[in-house]
């Protein structure tokens, strides 16, 4: 089997790989987001903790 | 560690804190190996569909996608009644980060559901049984995660989302069964507990892996998501202060 | 002690009737609506009578939900807003007993006067008799399951400023089955077959509506009285 054939999955591919690829896209985002909002309330609480140990 | 030590430690938010961050860890690996090894399994080994051709490879996406949002809604309704009867605040933690992950699959669900019935049904909607229902867990979803915004008190938007939650998984088999019975036009689902799976091992096997690789992914998700929470609703206690200090900045 | 409740509930009744009457304005807007909402659906498709008679069943139910919809934004209002609903929630014993006589006046305002109203809707969009009494059976089985089921996202919503809108997205996923079963006695009724099935599902779903509602309606009026 050629790349080529692979890609193109027997004239399905339109539908193949837009369903892999959103279904990739969307989890890849979920995770980074979830890391992402929780190193953001991380760096929060610590800005705010330093400001308040030099009050 | 017996049940009901493990009862009373969920009570404290510290613990799950200090517990789960290696488990959030270890099942986002779990997760990333399972989904990567299903997926490439489901691409490239697996045979083609003797009708359907390639497109049947959606299934790999599509069905555990389709069934994580289910199982979503249903845990946030056990939550709702956990936080609702005995006020835990982690159960309340659980049915607030579990709307945002649910909504993304189910909407995720009927996109790859929608674009696999195009060669398959030969259109990119259909109002059939299982794909309204899916419709009907968005709205749902929809509606938990309008409720929480509109609700500036955040313990009164937690019990009245839990109240939300709970009315929703007493309604769910009922919606489903109704749909059910309008509108039937699905293949027969894949997996059942009580059948072994018709299609051969070497199309289902990748779809298992896939699966359990897409309960991972709840599982640290969730976690994770909990752990921000958790920092954010404690931040004035001593031990969130301790826990920050200890880690590198 | 059990028909001291009933006695309760019955009193309850009576002096929620007594309030409405004082306003009945309140009661005849929903019902306006509905009928208004008909009316354009059949100006809106040409008044074109076969294409009427296909939509028909599924037009009146939705405009039932829809009016159902409005209506419960009144529900609890008044009563929070001049803090009766707190003292209700502390003096009533059991606290279900004036929820139970708010909704039923509700749904005798609502689900009953509609299903009176079926008549002259189902003459405007052209069903026939036999489809009629259905409609009325259905609407009659099915609207105390619109007003409990509603009333308990009325509660959650009662003291919010997004009230309305929201009630919608709350309420309307959960009316599906009612909508789902009567809607789709009326089409076989239509073609002349058995309805059964789905008057026994509405039944079913009613008792199950009444036998839960009240206590998730007391739980979220203490939600929504607690947070003012």
């Amino acid at each position: 089997m050629s790349f080529a054939e692979f890609v193109h999955m027997g004239g399905h591919g339109l539908y193949v790989w837009l369903a892999y690829g959103s279904t990739i896209a969307v989890v890849v985002a979920l995770w980074l987001s979830t890391r992402a909002s929780g190193q953001r309330v991380r760096k929060e609480l610590k800005m705010g903790l330093k400001r308040q140990s030099k009050v | 560690m017996t049940i009901k030590e493990l009862w009373h430690r969920l009570g404290s938010p510290r613990w799950f804190y200090q517990m789960m961050g290696p488990w959030g860890t270890g099942l986002g690996v779990a997760a990333a190996l399972l989904l990567i090894t299903g997926t490439l399994w489901g691409l490239i080994i697996a045979p083609p569909d003797y009708q359907q051709g390639n497109s049947f490879r959606i299934i790999y996406v599509h069905v555990p996608t389709a069934l994580v949002c289910q199982s979503a809604y249903i845990m946030m309704g056990v939550a709702g009644f956990l936080f609702l009867v005995w006020r835990m605040k982690l159960a309340d933690m659980v049915v607030k980060v579990t709307v945002p992950f649910g909504m993304v699959m189910t909407a995720l669900g009927l996109f790859t559901g929608s674009v696999w019935g195009a060669p398959t049904w030969g259109t990119w909607w259909e109002w059939d049984a299982r794909t309204t229902s899916m419709l009907v867990l968005l709205f749902l979803y929809f509606g938990l995660y309008a409720l929480r915004q509109a609700i500036p008190r955040a313990e009164s938007a937690g019990r009245a989302c839990a109240l939300l939650a709970l009315v929703g998984v007493i309604n769910i088999p009922i919606i489903k069964y109704s749909v059910d019975w309008w509108l039937t036009l699905h293949q027969p689902a894949t997996f059942t507990l009580t059948e072994a799976p018709s299609m051969p091992a070497e199309m289902w096997l990748p779809l298992l892996v896939n699966v359990i690789g897409v309960y991972c992914l709840m599982g640290a998700v969730v976690i994770s998501s909990l752990r921000t929470e958790i920092l954010r609703r404690e931040c004035n206690t001593s031990w969130v202060r301790e826990e920050l200090m200890g880690e590198p900045a | 002690m059990r028909s001291a409740i009933a006695g309760q509930v019955i009193s309850q009744v009576v002096r929620e009737w007594r309030t409405i009457a004082r306003a009945p304005i309140d009661v005849a807007n929903p019902l306006m609506f509905f009928f208004l909402g008909i009316s354009l659906f059949a100006i809106g498709t040409g008044g074109e009578r076969e294409g009427l008679a296909e939509i028909g069943p599924a037009v009146i139910w939705v405009l039932v939900l829809l009016a159902n919809l409005l209506s419960l934004d009144t529900l609890f209002k008044r009563d929070h807003a001049d803090g009766t609903l707190e003292q209700l929630l502390l003096l009533a014993q059991p606290v279900f007993v004036p929820v139970l006589g708010k909704v039923i006046v509700h749904w005798c305002f609502t689900g009953v006067m509609m299903t009176l109203l079926t008549p002259l809707s189902a003459l405007v969009m052209n069903l026939t008799l036999d489809q009629t009494w259905i409609l009325m059976l259905t609407l009659i089985l099915g609207t105390p399951s619109l007003s409990l089921i509603g009333a308990i996202g009325a509660a959650l919503t009662v003291g919010l400023r997004s009230g309305g809108v929201l009630l919608a997205l709350v309420v309307l996923p959960l009316y599906l089955p009612v909508l789902i079963f009567g809607v789709s006695a009326a089409y076989l009724a239509g073609d002349g077959l058995a309805v059964t099935a789905q008057l026994y599902w509405l039944g079913a779903i009613a008792v199950l509506a009444l036998t839960l509602a009240p206590f998730a309606v007391t739980q979220a009026l203490a939600i929504s009285v607690e947070q003012t």
